[in-house]
């Protein structure tokens, strides 16, 4: 796991022994991992401290359901969607793992809005809400291969791989669950959504490329290519710049 | 016959499946920004405002009239206007929060236990520059620089006897001693260094009897000293002499002080009062405002005052603009507050006494809600950078710099 500078692209330092690192957490003043195993197998809970100088990572638990692919926080617990069909509730202090399977496919996305949990399922393509036990509250059917999602302040934008897609869904409010809008065009196996205050990025794995929307009334900015072969991955943001993930050789990080 | 029965159901399953699909189909239509834009009602086609009516539809400030009208000719109503209007504040600052691009939704339901850093001594006030948190260890006379996302970091200053509270303006950071008469400390960011650190500055040995609080109108600094006398002092940092005026007329005991972008404004635990201060830089208290008993070290949201009185376990909340009371809020934890902060958003105010942090949204006054600290925390300073807060422990022998 490795910190870079925001603003000046520095390696500041990586952190070791996170085995299979998939999805990355800020919570708590910490720095949560998921390390997944294929879908058979629990996958792992990482975490690291950011004040103490890079070394290993401490193994929080091997008891999290197979292939935890994404994190999210309530402000109590963390929460991880995991691919081989259940979301884990973890406590952090004592440790404690809740498995929930029930209601779920193959869970992909995992976010929360300051209010509720929400998850997308590849398995069955649905936004699912959930309440505070893991439970199913609403379930609004998106696009084909629903991935990871991005909380907007009132909307979620959820990035549909297979159908080539964006799915805008109303999650605060009385009109909570309500599908906005399905974005389409320029997208080409649209992966990972992310929120600069402003704009969504979306990052297109197969069309080497970054999709643009203003939030406020979901019109397109752009596609941006990434360069040929690039296959952007993950996406952030730091209120600043986007920074995305290149799947090149070696793999690289750009600020954009 | 049998045809003209299938026909006549066939007519009829059409009718009812294309009844039924209408309510959930789309209604009208438009450009926006180069991209076909489809809204659910069915009254706003080739309306020259479409797209602004669809911003507001997509960001949540208005859902229509019924869930495919928007009636885009009817009058708006007053009660209407106010659910537009804090509907759009509410957006654009949750959006506008830096906590937005950074995803952070979640409101801790506790002090989280990792994300603290211990401290050699008590720090009675901090301040933020946005990457760094500036606190003053008056036990130990050091200011000392934090990096606001690790907690890492000890370059700063030494030699800040009684250092108390901290200001970041000007490409400085300016620290109170609380001597008497008071000391105004100043230290070049760019030159904080360890270890050891260098001596601080002084910019000024002639403030007003133990400084606590410190402001700055853009041109002077501004102290508020406890006393007694209590005073206020305005030091000319520009000046070849630093200049040092301390005006005792008007204050018993005055102990927080900030600037609201046209006045400063002064708690007094003397008599309990506010007090606002002319805008010539002369330091004449022009108004007094009552508040709680024991005010403490106040914050500016922006539009209001928020003051928490140590003694009766209150807040109270003043415009800014004319004084007006707008509220006096208890309950929510409140139990000893001493300090508060503001993110942008959300009010925090520490709570000594009980323990325990107290949050509420700004814009209405409502809580959001009491998170503790610990027992034996005595949570005191605090500041935001934006992101999060920040606030110090007082435990002898266990002071902490938390981060929430």
């Amino acid at each position: 796991v490795s910190q870079i500078q925001a603003s000046n692209g520095k390696l500041v330092g990586t952190w070791t022994a996170a085995t299979d690192a998939e999805g990355v957490l800020v919570a708590m003043g910490k720095i949560f991992v998921t390390g997944l195993f294929g879908l058979a197998s629990p996958s792992n809970l990482y975490e690291l401290d950011p004040t103490q100088a890079p070394g290993a990572v401490t193994l929080l638990t091997s008891a999290l359901g197979g292939d935890a692919f994404s994190l999210a926080y309530d402000g109590q617990r963390i929460w991880t969607a995991n691919g081989a069909g259940s979301v884990s509730i973890v406590t952090v202090n004592p440790v404690t793992v809740t498995n929930v399977s029930t209601g779920f496919s193959q869970p992909v996305g995992i976010l929360f809005d300051g209010s509720n949990i929400w998850v997308t399922d590849s398995g069955d393509s649905k936004l699912k809400m959930l309440d505070a036990s893991g439970n199913v509250l609403l379930s609004v059917g998106v696009g084909g291969g629903p991935s990871s999602p991005i909380f907007d302040g009132t909307n979620i934008w959820v990035p549909n791989r297979f159908s080539n897609s964006v799915s805008v869904v109303r999650a605060t409010g009385a009109a909570a669950g309500t599908l906005l809008a399905t974005l389409t065009g320029g997208l080409n196996f649209p992966f990972v959504a992310t929120f600069d205050g402003e704009r969504v990025l979306v990052t297109n794995n197969s069309g080497d490329s970054v999709s643009l929307w203003r939030a406020s009334d979901l019109t397109p900015i752009g596609t941006f290519s990434t360069g040929m072969s690039t296959h952007p991955g993950g996406a952030c943001s730091d209120g600043i710049n986007f920074w995305i993930t290149l799947n090149t050789a070696p793999g690289k990080l750009a600020r954009f | 016959m049998k045809d003209r029965l299938r026909s006549a159901t066939l007519l009829a399953l059409t009718v009812i499946v294309l009844l039924l699909t209408s309510n959930r189909l789309p209604a009208d239509t438009g450009t926006c920004g180069g991209a076909m834009t489809t809204l659910p009602f069915t009254d706003v086609m080739g309306n020259i405002f479409f797209c602004q009516i669809a911003e507001a539809f997509f960001s949540g400030l208005t859902n229509g009239t019924t869930p495919t009208t928007y009636s885009p000719n009817d009058f708006v109503r007053r009660d209407q206007m106010s659910a537009f209007v804090t509907r759009t504040q509410d957006s654009a600052l949750r959006r506008g929060s830096r906590r937005a691009a950074l995803g952070q939704w979640a409101t801790p339901t506790a002090l989280p236990l990792t994300g603290r850093i211990f401290l050699s001594g008590a720090v009675f006030t901090m301040a933020s520059d946005g990457p760094s948190i500036w606190v003053a260890n008056s036990q130990d006379g050091v200011v000392t620089r934090i990096d606001a996302s690790d907690l890492t970091g000890n370059r700063g200053w030494g030699n800040a006897t009684n250092a108390a509270g901290v200001l970041v303006a000007r490409g400085r950071i300016y620290v109170t001693g609380q001597t008497n008469p008071g000391n105004l400390y100043v230290g070049d960011p760019s030159l904080a260094s360890c270890c050891p650190s260098p001596p601080i500055d002084t910019l000024s040995n002639s403030l007003g009897a133990f400084p606590m609080g410190i402001a700055t109108d853009g041109t002077y600094v501004w102290t508020a000293n406890e006393g007694p006398p209590g005073s206020v002092s305005k030091v000319d940092p520009d000046s070849l002499s630093h200049t040092t005026i301390t005006i005792t007329t008007g204050f018993i005991s005055a102990i927080g002080i900030i600037f609201d972008g046209t006045n400063l404004w002064v708690t007094d635990v003397g008599d309990s009062k506010l007090k606002k201060l002319d805008s010539t830089g002369m330091g004449t208290v022009i108004q007094s405002v009552s508040v709680g008993s024991t005010p403490r070290f106040p914050v500016f949201d922006g539009s209001s005052i928020w003051v928490p009185n140590e003694s009766d376990n209150s807040l109270t909340i003043v415009r800014a603009r004319d004084g007006m009371v707008l509220a006096t809020l208890t309950g929510n934890g409140l139990n000893g507050p001493v300090q508060a902060a503001f993110d942008g958003e959300r009010i925090l105010v520490t709570n000594e006494i009980g323990g325990n942090l107290s949050l509420w949204k700004a814009a209405d006054l409502t809580p959001i809600g009491s998170i503790s600290t610990g027992a034996g925390t005595h949570p005191f300073a605090a500041c935001s950078n934006g992101i999060n807060f920040f606030i110090t422990l007082l435990n002898p022998g266990n002071n902490q710099l938390a981060r929430f």
